[in-house]
């Protein structure tokens, strides 16, 4: 199934099972469609500004003056705020990126992903799950799971990664001592991955011996916490959560917060783990 | 060092991201230091021009060596670099000695108890966030984004309550 960008374009969801250099193409399509979005968006704020401007001198000036200028400015925000939907995450194609290309190194040249990657925003009405007062705040809580990978190593190893952003907003009305009433509301992410792999056990007979050992073979970066290992003989899992405001280092050279790092990480984890079954010391 | 493989077009390289196996893509270049064919993945321009994988993870753990036998190597040397970032080297920065794994003596029988985290129970697929809720209870009351992506799930969180710090 080849990618359709118009329809990518209409839901924001890039579902497909393909090779490592299609899911890099179409990476590269929605890259593209994201960066013309974003120059728009910034062409449309300077001319809102320009407009902004005018209309304020014009008010001053001579009224009737104001209305050319106060029509290019509503007719702008109206475009903005339509288009402004479309302007996707960035971290999270990047990610994608970066992941399937480590995945590569280790898949046969002919190995096929299965891939759902989700760009629709966090706080959409259908990835809300529940809402409720809490102490006076209005509270609603979203999960959005927004990649799903699935594909077999070259070694027979089959591997399913899962990222969640969870995501919490609240609000409430509050009243100053002044007696002014004002709306607050705060936000909330954090990021689980989950790295399942599906070892075949004729390859590796002697997993069952150092499962009960994963935990000394887990060694994830400092800014992750372990939420869960699952260490069985058909299957290794690592889920982990993150509440950093994690980036790519290769479009943000200077984060602190590698996102794929965790994904790395988490595979060579379990990876260490098969590699000791093959141990000779066991 | 030249390579003794026959050249048939194939890469001779066979370092992966996690494991070593042989590669099957074409040969698009040779290794400026052992001429091995190599493909374009495991090609990486150093300044001497294009060497394999496995020449630059060499040539990188002998500048490493020499720079801790120098002692003047920063724990930052050891951090991420050009080369740390693609998926061939992470396993040698992050993971010193990945692959030549020591199995503990006990492998096998009971596992050990662990020292700090991660917990016992994790092993057997607990979830982990029982552990994280004790920390939870010292969390500072007014603090609101610091290390409290396990209080996102549902819980009866009052820590908004006396914190309208942000609008």
């Amino acid at each position: 199934m080849s990618f359709d960008l118009s329809q990518f374009k209409r839901d924001l969801v890039y579902a497909d099972q393909a090779s490592v250099a299609e899911i890099r193409s179409s990476i590269n399509d929605i890259r593209e469609f994201d960066r013309e979005t974003e120059s728009f968006l910034k062409f449309l704020k300077t001319v809102m500004s320009v407009a902004g401007l005018c209309t304020v001198f014009s008010l001053c000036a001579f009224f009737p003056l104001a209305v050319l200028p106060g029509s290019v400015l509503v007719v702008c925000a109206v475009i903005y705020f339509q288009k402004k939907k479309l302007d996707l995450p960035n971290r999270r194609y990047e990610f994608t990126t970066e992941v399937v290309n480590a995945l590569n190194r280790d898949m046969p040249k002919d190995g096929q992903i299965k891939f759902k990657m989700d760009l629709t925003p966090s706080n959409g009405t259908h990835k809300k799950t529940v809402s409720e007062k809490v102490r006076g705040w209005d509270v609603t809580y979203f999960e959005d799971p927004w990649l799903r990978l699935e594909g077999r190593f070259a070694d027979g190893t089959a591997y399913d990664i899962s990222m969640i952003d969870r995501f919490q907003s609240r609000t409430k009305w509050a009243r100053s001592s002044s007696g002014k009433s004002k709306r607050k509301s705060k936000t909330k992410s954090a990021t689980v991955a989950s790295v399942k792999i599906f070892p075949k056990q004729k390859k590796y007979t002697n997993l069952g011996l150092v499962m009960g050992q994963t935990n000394q073979f887990l060694k994830l970066p400092t800014w992750v916490k372990i939420k869960k290992v699952n260490a069985e003989p058909d299957v290794l899992a690592v889920t982990t959560i993150t509440s950093e405001n994690w980036s790519v280092r290769r479009t943000d050279p200077n984060t602190k917060f590698d996102g794929p790092e965790i994904v790395y990480t988490s595979l060579l984890s379990l990876y260490q783990v098969l590699n000791a079954s093959k141990s000779e010391n066991l | 060092m030249a390579t003794t493989k026959p050249d048939d077009g194939m890469c001779h390289e066979t370092s992966g991201f996690l494991f070593s196996h042989p590669c099957d893509r074409f040969s698009v270049q040779q290794c400026r230091q052992c001429q091995k064919p190599i493909c374009e993945d495991h090609g990486h321009d150093t300044p001497e021009g294009v060497v394999c994988t496995t020449c630059l993870k060499k040539q990188k753990q002998a500048q490493r060596q020499t720079s801790r036998d120098d002692q003047t190597t920063t724990p930052s040397d050891y951090g991420h670099t050009t080369y740390g970032n693609d998926p061939y080297f992470y396993r040698d920065h992050y993971y010193p000695g990945y692959g030549h794994t020591v199995v503990p003596a006990n492998a096998g029988s009971t596992p050990p108890p662990i020292p700090v985290t991660p917990t016992p129970d994790m092993i057997s697929g607990t979830d982990f966030d029982d552990a994280v809720d004790d920390k939870r209870q010292s969390h500072d009351p007014a603090d609101f984004t610091e290390g409290d992506a396990e209080s996102l799930q549902r819980e009866e969180d009052a820590d908004f309550e006396s914190d309208m710090g942000a609008s």
